[in-house]
């Protein structure tokens, strides 16, 4: 689950959401797919909250191909906890 | 309204109101420098000079409030002006409409031109238009390095959405090397470094500031990106080109970071949403299997096993009964007949274990699910109501942003907009589509014209040119 982007994530949970109200469904399979979405949320909601933003600097060409270096705005970010 | 004839003997304001009617419907763009400048209340008067001559100009009380500038002695312009001549004193005079100081004006007119040209490519055409990802993992920036915009963008997509990483390429967005630097940076990251959205960032600046995004060369960099580019450059109510050819246009860098990531509380509510509908889903199917099992317990068999039971005991009674009363019948017929009573009565209690057995089995699945259920629901009961209201504003507030940007968009593409700068559109008497061919009308015939302000109705008096293949206007 956490090899998911976010992307990959909100779309699996959109799909859990659209079987789960097939009518159509075993209750076992209902079950498995309620927990599998309630991971998902579970793991979502982490990483919004905990994760951390990374900034880089595009160096390089075309010709020598692209690089990237740590990115600091100069002084703190207003704001920042 | 015909041209002039040879016999005749005008009068001198006949002569004049001809020569004013032969000018009639000649507009022009023209500069020079103001001089000799009257202003009286319901018009200015002033020359348009250069080096090699001058002209009268005339301006009426709205063309004059319609200015974004101060007319003064001395000023270069670039007027756009009727033609025409003003009966009294046999005068040629120009009656100004609208007055852009100088070099803007020149860039003015240049981002006309181009403007008409690359969209008549389609280069600015909706259909063309990629969506934007939802949930970017990285996020390419090109912007200056130093400034405002890098420091608004930055701040603004980490803040609002911290998964995203964001990947910042340095240009310069003035002066002659901007251009360059920018389409570079573009085709760096489309074929080298790819991203899942890209953002052009600029601070504000003035016409000549913002010249670089209005490049053809830029342009079209960003059209044939494959990644969506999102512009946000300056804070000017002018739209850029490159605006035009963005996948979407913000009209500030805070702006284009708040288009390219939705903000955490959004996803959260998201997410909300979600849980409450995998919640509402898992519960009708609880509450399917609660009928199921209803209707299993509605069998005779399970709900009353007793009679069941009776019944056999019955017929075990009866296979009795004719065992007894039966003399004729052999012994072991009528042990026979036992037999099968009793084998009857053995079945019956046999279906009904098994029976309670798959009641059991749904009893229990419905326990785990129940508990589940009410382990999320007493987790998370009032937090719904909540969430759904922030989700609905959230959504309301992007739908908002949406609105904004496609008005902007919307207006810089009018036709009004058009009509603004002093083009015309003419029409047929009474018709809505309009001309672009002279050879639609004939002399005498009529047409309307219509301007920013009001409409003229004209008669033709000479038809020139048109009705080949091409199409100019």
């Amino acid at each position: 689950m956490s090899g998911m982007t976010f992307r990959e994530m909100m779309q699996r949970l959109e799909e859990i959401t659209a079987s789960l109200e097939k009518e159509d469904l075993e209750l076992e399979e209902g079950l498995r797919l309620f927990e599998e979405g309630v991971g998902l949320i579970r793991e979502a909601r982490q990483r919004l909250t905990s994760a951390s933003s990374k900034v880089e600097k595009l160096i390089g060409s075309m010709e020598e191909g692209p690089g990237t270096e740590p990115f600091e705005l100069d002084g703190a970010l207003p704001g920042e906890e | 309204m015909n041209g002039m004839a040879e016999e005749r003997i005008y009068t001198v304001g006949e002569v004049n109101r001809l020569a004013d009617s032969l000018l009639q419907g000649l507009v022009a763009w023209v500069e020079g420098e103001v001089s000799n400048l009257r202003p009286y209340p319901n018009y200015t008067f002033f020359s348009l000079a250069d080096a090699e001559a001058s002209v009268s100009c005339i301006m009426f009380r709205d063309a004059v409030r319609e200015m974004d500038c101060e007319l003064r002695e001395g000023m270069g312009v670039l007027v756009r002006a009727r033609l025409g001549v003003y009966v009294r004193r046999g005068q040629f005079r120009l009656n100004v409409m609208e007055v852009q100081e100088s070099g803007e004006g020149r860039l003015r007119r240049e981002f006309l031109v181009l403007m008409r040209k690359l969209s008549g490519e389609g280069l600015f055409d909706e259909a063309l238009k990629k969506p934007l990802p939802a949930y970017p993992e990285t996020v390419g920036l090109i912007t200056s390095l130093e400034g405002a915009a890098v420091r608004d963008v930055i701040i603004n997509l980490t803040r609002r959405f911290a998964g995203a990483r964001v990947v910042v390429r340095g240009v310069r967005v003035q002066g002659e090397e901007a251009a360059g630097d920018i389409v570079a940076a573009i085709e760096l990251f489309n074929h080298a470094f790819p991203v899942d959205v890209l953002i052009l960032a600029r601070g504000g600046g003035s016409l000549e500031d913002l010249q670089p995004f209005n490049c053809e060369e830029v342009v079209r960099a960003i059209r044939s990106s494959n990644i969506a580019v999102v512009t946000g450059v300056g804070h000017e109510p002018d739209i850029t080109l490159c605006d035009l050819a963005a996948d979407l246009r913000a009209s500030t860098p805070t702006g284009a970071a708040e288009a390219v990531v939705p903000s955490t509380p959004q996803v959260l509510s998201l997410l909300r949403e979600r849980e409450v509908s995998l919640a509402a889903a898992l519960r009708a199917r609880v509450h399917g299997m609660e009928r199921e099992l209803g209707s299993l317990r509605g069998r005779r068999c399970l709900s009353d096993p007793a009679a069941v039971v009776g019944q056999a005991m019955q017929r075990l009674a009866d296979g009795e009964a004719r065992l007894l009363s039966g003399v004729r019948l052999s012994l072991q017929r009528a042990e026979r007949r036992t037999d099968a009573a009793a084998l009857c009565l053995a079945r019956y209690p046999r279906e009904y274990r098994e029976l309670p057995g798959r009641t059991e089995a749904a009893s229990r699945k419905l326990a785990s699910a129940a508990a589940v259920w009410r382990r999320w629901r007493e987790m998370e009961s009032e937090r719904h109501v909540k969430g759904l209201s922030a989700a609905a504003l959230a959504m309301l507030a992007r739908g908002e942003g949406r609105v904004e940007m496609a008005a902007s968009r919307l207006e810089a593409l009018s036709p009004l907009a058009v009509l603004a700068r002093g083009y015309a559109i003419v029409t047929r008497e009474g018709e809505v589509r309009p001309l672009t061919d002279s050879a639609e009308v004939s002399p005498g015939g009529r047409v309307d014209v219509r301007l920013r302000r009001g409409r003229l109705h004209c008669e033709v008096r000479e038809v020139e040119g048109g009705g080949g293949g091409r199409e100019d206007g």
